[in-house]
């Protein structure tokens, strides 16, 4: 497999000098804009690298056609066959589909860990098959990524060094830095244990660490590549409240689960099947359709089963959209309340 | 049964939180120590000299507040393959005709020499786990890196890359015990399988080498996998190699390193001493 | 009862006791299966659910306090016969590569049956029998490779793996976690047919209460080490309250009922899975 950019080993030319980078830093805080991001507790600024780009109109990420090819040695593998999506600041979505259906590939094409092989990838209006090494940290650092065993991602040995590790690597100076970890410590609720060994913190503690390191980078956007598929019940409710809690105060969310009970908390569902989008829209949307729902093999939620087999047995449900818990038993409550 | 739990023991790798001298020294300063005392390990071959560097370790570890029991509980995994090591050594070691014997029965010589030898190799052995143990445990990986990155960077002007080598080592050290409990749980899925009682006699070697490859194969691929999603993970973080990086824990030089700096000067001279005394 | 398969009782194991790092694995844990049923074993990370399967089929063997008797025989004991029994207890693990002997799936699948001295033709039945029952056609998957292999076509071939030795106890250690719903579909099918088939008896270990409730007659709970609660899934997983404090979380649609008749909609009795949740609801809202 070939990742987009040069390997770190490569010849300097293509990387950051130490004052180049010096010279950026300066550079944006007196020259560029300033943005100040809803969430965030201490007030985090954002530090806009791009040049001459007006991000006002532009979506977060674009993608357009977006193809990629594996090279297997012996054979191809088309993981995505022509993709379209539009990511606007603020989004929650949901990217659902099967194994092998090229959720994670896109995911990657989104950060431009993976360079479309046809098609592009915009983010901030930066094409990401067409950028500078450094606008393509940039990139990395706007869209974060937690992948789903926080055990493979760990490089440090301390809680602290390991959230600072992002940071470092973008040439964050001190105080910054420090202020950074210390801010995304808080916000997953870590600060108790910043001084232990990732290694032996609990499996819930380790996903929660795995976002801290993307969150001290300070990203617009993070995407979560089934971070959640090996929790324990209410370790996952605890990711998800954060995630929900990050959300509100203003960061994008791409959350790639097959639990449609977590996609419907997004406020928009992307299915892929097959390398294409088989359906998008809203999960009350999704959900309606019925007959693209079913071919694709999709689980419905617990509840929206509930609510299908009532109406097949004769209930009218028709005039309520049934997908979480709370709509199940609101709908019925009303029913039963329309009925005495 | 307690087979399983043998790696567990390794611990090498392991950093152990804690505020001690030893902790707080700059780990320019124990990579510079931790060299040294490697260095002296191959000189010391007389029973004081290293019973005497024995001391000096032991002394640093007490220091560190390492409990000796966990260290000692990475040589556990190792002790039958040191057994049988010691026995041969014992047995055929070649002393020079004439040297004086504890034991003679039949073709059996046991020489003073070799029984020298085996003791002064075992507590080499352990003054060497005990070194790398109280480097790693001591020291967490960005300092590890940071400082042995800071030692080799004259190194890295003339092309060898100094930062990347360190992260290397770093990482792999990391890596020691979560590839040692997989390892565990690939055994145990293999087990569970393994339901022949007929297998021993000649064939047994046979099965053996069997066994050990297929423990070997799902222990690389679950190396790989992991290796390539770290790489992504890292990418995913923006690593681009060491340049224009910024480091969380910065170096300082304290009176505290010179110190044991000095410490350390010190007792190279008097390890030298005891040996070039002790050993006519 | 003579229908009692395993019986495990106040067993506490420590991993590396006697050392400095001495952890617990196991304290008081207690776990019985009686013929033909499918029990659940659930507890959060690091409860020892993993530490409690390798006790039934003699990976671990009590040490320090407790009994384990499978079968009949008393694992503690130098005479007990581990070989035999692991004939008995199949178990399934998490990382199905883990468990793989040979290159090939129909070898990988033989290699239990080849070790019982088998036939030519009774291996061969015995592989066609177990593939088929996990659902993988005999004839596609019989010569590929095990490593090339989806995630979920592997958990069907180690299943397979130990299936082909017709286990009398199958025990599936945390078997679906991270499978796609499809995935996860197809394993949940072939227990239903085993059980149905067979009737074999089956311990699921899982931390999906949903999964749980759905399949499970039995519960076993283990917090930190110890057996805290066990019965029959209606009564544990029916209960909106009390698994909190364990890592755990009712299923949803526990809490679904429990949400209805807070807003006074009368639902009778203790539906649990889906199909009797809707029941209910149907027999309480039917006009």
């Amino acid at each position: 497999m070939q990742y987009a950019g040069d390997p770190p080993w490569a010849p300097s030319d293509s990387s950051l000098t130490n004052r180049r980078l010096d010279q950026r830093l300066t550079e944006t805080t007196e020259e560029h804009v300033t943005i100040h991001l809803p969430y965030g507790l201490a007030s985090r600024r954002r530090k806009v690298f791009f040049c001459g780009v007006h991000m006002t109109s532009d979506p977060l990420i674009r993608a357009v056609d977006v193809h990629y090819t594996y090279d297997e040695g012996s054979h191809t593998v088309e993981a995505l066959r022509g993709v379209d999506l539009c990511i606007d600041e603020g989004d929650f979505v949901a990217l659902v589909g099967h194994n092998g259906s090229g959720k994670s590939t896109l995911a990657k094409c989104l950060n431009a860990l993976l360079l479309p092989t046809q098609g592009d990838v915009w983010v901030k209006g930066q094409n990401t098959r067409h950028c500078s090494e450094s606008a393509l940290l940039e990139i990395r650092a706007t869209v974060g990524m937690v992948f789903q065993h926080p055990e493979n991602q760990f490089v440090a040995t301390t809680v602290r060094e390991e959230v600072a590790f992002g940071p470092e690597n973008l040439g964050v100076p001190e105080p910054e830095l420090h202020r950074r970890v210390e801010c995304a410590l808080q916000d997953v609720g870590l600060e108790s244990v910043k001084g232990r060994n990732p290694h032996d913190l609990s499996t819930g503690q380790k996903s929660r660490l795995a976002i801290a390191g993307i969150l001290a980078m300070e990203p617009e956007c993070l995407i979560l590549d089934e971070s959640t598929a090996m929790l324990d019940p209410i370790a996952r409710r605890n990711v998800l409240a954060l995630l929900d809690d990050l959300h509100r105060r203003g960061l994008t969310l791409i959350l790639i689960t097959h639990s449609m009970e977590e996609a419907v908390l997004a406020d928009r569902i992307v299915v892929l099947d097959e390398g294409r989008v088989a359906l998008e829209g809203s999960p009350s949307r999704v959900f309606a359709d019925h007959a693209v729902f079913d071919d694709l093999g999709l689980d419905l939620t617990v509840s929206a089963a509930i609510a299908r087999g009532l109406q097949h047995r004769g209930l009218d449900l028709s005039g309520e959209t049934i997908l979480t818990q709370d709509d199940l038993v609101n709908a019925l409550a009303k029913f039963a309340r329309v009925r005495t | 049964m307690a087979s399983y739990e043998a790696l567990r023991h390794v611990t090498i790798g392991r950093y152990i939180p804690g505020d001690t001298p030893i902790h707080r020294l700059d780990p320019r300063a124990k990579l510079f120590a931790f060299a040294t005392l490697i260095g002296l390990v191959l000189v010391a071959t007389s029973y004081a000299s290293s019973v005497l560097l024995l001391g000096l370790v032991l002394s640093c570890v007490l220091m560190a507040q390492l409990p000796i029991g966990y260290l000692l509980s990475n040589i556990r995994p190792a002790l039958p393959a040191i057994a049988i090591l010691s026995l041969l050594q014992l047995l055929f070691y070649r002393a020079e005709p004439g040297a004086p014997l504890l034991l003679a029965w039949g073709k059996l010589h046991i020489s003073f020499v070799a029984v020298r030898v085996v003791i002064v190799s075992l507590i080499r052995f352990l003054v060497l786990t005990f070194l790398i143990s109280l480097l790693t445990n001591t020291t967490t990986t960005s300092s590890l890196t940071n400082g042995l990155e800071s030692l080799l960077r004259p190194l890295s002007r003339l092309g060898l890359p100094g930062h990347e080598i360190a992260l290397v080592g770093a990482v792999a050290l990391r890596f020691v015990p979560i590839l040692g409990e997989e390892l565990e749980s690939i055994a145990k899925a293999q087990d569970a399988r393994s339901v022949d009682d007929r297998i021993g006699g000649r064939w047994q070697f046979v099965h053996n080498a069997r066994r050990v490859a297929a423990l070997i194969v799902p222990l690389f691929v679950d190396a790989y996998r992991r290796a390539e999603e770290m790489i992504l993970a890292m990418r995913a973080r923006c690593y681009h190699g060491g340049e224009g990086r910024t480091h969380l824990v910065t170096l300082t030089f304290s009176s505290r390193d010179y110190v044991a700096l000095g410490l350390m000067g010190l007792s190279i001279i008097l390890v030298l001493t005891v040996q070039q005394l002790s050993l006519p | 009862m003579s229908d009692i398969i395993v019986r495990v009782q106040g067993l506490s194991y420590t991993y590396m006791a006697g050392t400095p790092l001495a952890a617990m694995g196991l304290q008081d844990a207690t776990l019985t299966l009686r013929q033909g049923e499918f029990a659940a074993l659930i507890g959060a990370g690091g409860s020892g659910k993993s530490t409690l399967v390798s006790f039934l089929n003699g990976l671990l063997r009590p040490r320090q306090e407790g009994q384990v008797v499978v079968f009949g025989q008393d694992t503690a004991s130098p005479t007990c016969d581990i070989i035999s029994l692991r004939r008995y207890v199949g178990l399934v693990f998490q990382y199905p590569h883990h468990q793989f002997l040979e290159q090939h799936v129909g070898d990988d699948i033989a290699h239990g049956p080849r070790q019982l001295g088998l036939s030519r033709e009774e291996i061969r039945e015995r592989v066609r029998w177990a593939m088929e029952a996990v659902g993988l056609d005999f004839q596609d998957f019989v010569d590929r490779r095990t490593f090339s292999l989806s995630g979920g076509e592997m958990r069907r071939v180690a299943l397979a793996g130990v299936l082909a030795m017709k286990p009398d106890l199958l025990v599936l250690d945390e078997a679906t976690t991270g499978l796609d719903p499809r995935g996860r579909a197809q394993i949940h099918e072939v227990l239903h047919r085993l059980r149905a088939d067979r009737g074999m008896t089956i311990l699921l270990v899982s931390n999906d209460m949903d999964e749980v409730a759905e399949l499970a007659d039995r519960v076993t709970v283990l917090h930190e080490g110890k057996t805290v609660l066990a019965g029959p899934t209606r009564e544990i997983l029916g209960k909106e309250t009390g698994l909190e404090g364990y890592g755990l979380a009712p299923p949803i649609t526990t809490r679904v009922l429990h949400a209805l008749r807070q807003a006074d909609v009368p639902i009778a009795g203790t539906p649990l899975t889906r199909a009797e949740v809707e029941e209910a609801i149907w027999q309480a809202m039917r006009p």
